[in-house]
Formats: C-alpha cells, structure tokens, sequence
C-alpha cells in the first residue's frame, strides 16, 4: 500500500468547495462575532464546512447514504422539524399586548405584503412558480416558515432561501429604519399614541390559540399545520397547568430542534445546488421581500390615518413583520430617537406578535394559490 | 451579506442553464395571487379580530375578577 492513498482525497477538492469554506466560515463568523441568528447560522456555517468537503461521509456519496440526509430526511423533507420548533415558538410568545390592542392585528397582515410582490417579481425574472413561491415566503421573516414552504414545493433552493430567510432577520434593524424613513416624514414619525391597554382574562388567553387554530383552518386549510403548532405551543404556555411542558417546549425542544434543523439543513448547501447565480438572485429577492414588507405596513397605517380621528404612527405599521422582537424594538427606537417621550414599544409588539400569526398565515395562503395554479 | 454575493458572484461565469428571459405570462398569472392572497389573509385576520371582540365580551376581566373574589370569601366563610 502506498502512502499517497493517505492523501488521495486531495485530489478531490475543487475550487468551489474552497468557496463554500469561506461562506461556511462567514455565516460562523456572522453568528459568532456579530450575534446573527447565531442559533441557525452557526449550525448551517459548520454544516456547510462539512458538507463540502472532498466525498464528505455526512452526506450520501453514491450508495452510502450519509447521516445529514438522513437527518434531512427524517426531519426537513418530512416538515417536521419546522413543526415542531413551531410549538417551541408558540410557546415563547406571549399575546398579551396584542390581545390588548387588537386593532394592532391589521399591521400584521399588511406587512405580509412583500411576500406576494416578490413572488410576483420572482416570477418574472424567470423562477418557476413554486420556486418562485418559496423564495417569495422569505419575506415572512419566519425562518420555520420558509423552511415549511420551500420543502413542500420542493424547491430547488432551499439552502438559499433559508440562509436568506435567517439573514435577512438579524439585519431588521439595519434593513427597516431607512426604508421606514423613506416612506414616512418627520411629522409622521412625531405622531404619539398614548397606550390604554384593555384587560385580558386568563379564559380569553386560553381560547385565544385554539380560536385562532379554528378560523386558520376553517378560512386557510393548508395553513392549518403551521398555525396549529404554533397555537398548541401557546396553549401549553397559557393553560397554567403545564408550566413543565411549557419550559421544555421553549427550552429543550426548541433547542434541539434547532440544532438539528440547522445541521441537516445544509444538506442543501453543497456547492452544486449553493453556487449559481440564482442564491445572488434569491439574495436580492429576499431583501426586496423585506423593504416591501415595510412598505406595506407602513402605507397601510398611513392609509387608515386618512380614515380615523386617532392617528396611528405609520412606523408601527413596519413592526408588522415577523420577526421578533427586533422590529418592535426597531420602531421604538427610531419613535425615541425622533421624540424622547414617544414610546412605541407596546404597539409595535402588538403589531409584531401580529406579524407572527399572520406570516403564518400568508404561508399558508402560498401554498394553498400556487398549489391550485394552473400548471402545478 | 456583501461577501457572501461577492462569493456567489464568482459563479456567474458558470452555466447554470437558468433562463433570465423575463417571464411576463408568469408574472401576470402571479398578479390574482397577490390580491387573493393579501385578501386572504386580511380575511383571517379580520375574523381573529370579530373572534377576540367576541372573547372580550363572553368573558372579559371583571368578571373573572369578581368570580375569583366570590370563590375566596366563599372559602373564608367556610
């Protein structure tokens, strides 16, 4: 035997792998030194490491499935793993300030608004419907919910949208404030609104989730899973009778799932599906879904301060999105930075916590059109 | 992400057999989507909020509250 069969694997590494390395040591790079998302991206940088190396064992080479596929598969490709960090979630999230301001809803469901323009642009510039669908659910700036449409279109890049998706959501505070600048005037942004919260019974937060759960599936059924775990999750929080569950399930479980999702997640990370034009594409598509996400939950409040006698601060309509809670902080900051006895933040949690069913809801709205499009 | 486009940039040169003609049929089928969906989801949205006014009413705080309050003095006459 020689000892260059030692070193034969050599031979094996291409230029994109190198590549790959260094995205993989950016994303690590970005969770650790710049705390983005560090609980997806420093899975997925590794994962990308080691999924890219020359016939890497993690995942299949010829008839030798590799144990990340088979994560993939038992986990993502099944949708499980997006399910089930979903009752984690639910379970973290507290209704109260949108129970008790639930005008606040509105914002939610407006700010969903870049999801549907960038499945129209991605059309256009010559993505197919479902993964145009996917790559659109990336303005939900919910991570298990691009994760959950892009897997159940089969989307040929879903490494991308994710890597996108998670992006995109640690840099919300960079991303919103000129965009929200851009689309409101100082007056607009000077604009108070004083915070006379409701009082909600424990009974009302109880039913909450499980009302939600029936209206989702009864108007939206495709959504229904989504919104589902998301609601059982909450249920479990605000039974009181499951303090145990409830703790595991925003702990342990969410978690867990976590690193796993991130790991078998970069299956789809390999320099054959990663590096192509099309992750660029999907990079600006991503962002555009977020600036229009934005938009529209800022010109809609707009649109109803034409309507009412109370006036609404344009900039909470931005914290409709989905991502929690850097949007709410975003516009609390920018409301103090313009008045320093503006404060925002509990509306824009409202319209944020908002943004959180409604993403939901919007993906589950995707699938439920492209799937009936004709051609699918 | 300004590295990581620059990284995937590098590929351009690659074929990748994507067709960037603009696909106009595409989009105009997606148009009726984004009203549907946006409608969609105002839909449901609406109906969260007629179900929490109707929540609010059935069982708002004061009557917890006072129920709560009952069931003590009950306990404490007992």
């Amino acid at each position: 035997m020689d000892i260059t069969v030692l070193f034969s694997n050599f031979s094996e590494v291409r230029w994109q792998m190198l590549v790959m390395w260094v995205i993989g040591a950016l994303l690590v790079y970005l969770a650790i030194k710049k705390n983005m998302e560090p609980s997806l991206l420093l899975p997925m940088g590794f994962g990308a490491i080691l999924v890219n190396l020359p016939l890497s064992g993690a995942v299949t080479q010829g008839s030798e499935i590799g144990p990340i596929d088979t994560l993939f598969n038992a986990g993502i490709a099944n949708e499980l793993f997006p399910l089930l960090l979903f009752i984690g979630i639910g379970a973290m999230i507290d209704f109260g300030p949108l129970l008790s301001n639930p005008k606040m809803m509105l914002f939610g469901a407006a700010a969903q608004f870049g999801i549907f323009f960038t499945l129209s642009l991605a059309s256009l510039v010559g993505f197919e419907l479902k993964d145009a669908a996917s790559i659109a659910i990336i303005g939900a700036a919910d991570g298990p919910t691009s994760i959950f449409v892009a897997n159940y279109f089969q989307s040929n890049y879903t490494g991308a949208i994710i890597v996108a998706a998670y992006s995109y959501m640690a840099l919300v505070p960079i991303i919103q404030p000129p965009v929200i600048k851009l689309v409101t005037t100082k007056k607009e942004r000077l604009i108070r609104m004083p915070y006379n919260p409701q009082g909600v019974s424990k009974t009302t937060k109880i039913l909450f989730p499980i009302m939600i759960t029936a209206i989702a599936g009864l108007i939206a059924p495709k959504s229904v899973a989504l919104v589902g775990f998301l609601m059982f999750g909450n249920l479990i929080r605000e039974c009181g009778v499951l303090d145990n569950l409830s703790k595991s399930a925003q702990n342990e479980l969410a978690n867990l799932i976590t690193i796993l999702l991130g790991l078998s997640v970069s299956t789809k990370m390999q320099y054959q599906q990663f590096l192509n034009i099309q992750t660029l594409m999907i990079m600006g598509l991503g962002l555009v879904a977020f600036v229009f996400d934005t938009v529209g939950g800022v010109v809609f409040a707009k649109i109803i301060n034409l309507f009412t006698k109370n006036k609404i601060n344009p900039m909470v309509g931005a914290a409709g999105i989905s991502a929690f809670p850097m949007s709410s902080r975003v516009v609390h900051k920018m409301g103090l930075a313009e008045d320093p006895q503006n404060f925002l933040l509990m509306h824009a949690a409202g319209a944020n916590v908002s943004g959180q069913i409604a993403s939901v809801i919007a993906g589950g709205m995707v699938i439920s059109l492209v799937a009936n499009a004709p051609g699918m | 992400m300004n590295l990581l486009s620059i990284f995937t940039a590098l590929t351009l040169a690659a074929n990748t057999g994507f067709n960037f003609a603009l696909n106009l049929d595409g989009f105009l089928q997606t148009l009726p989507m984004m009203l549907y969906g946006m409608l969609g989801i105002f839909i449901v949205i609406l109906a969260i909020m007629l179900g929490i006014k109707i929540l609010f009413k059935l069982f708002p705080v004061d009557k917890e509250k006072k129920a709560k309050e009952k069931k003590k003095k009950e306990k404490k006459q007992k």
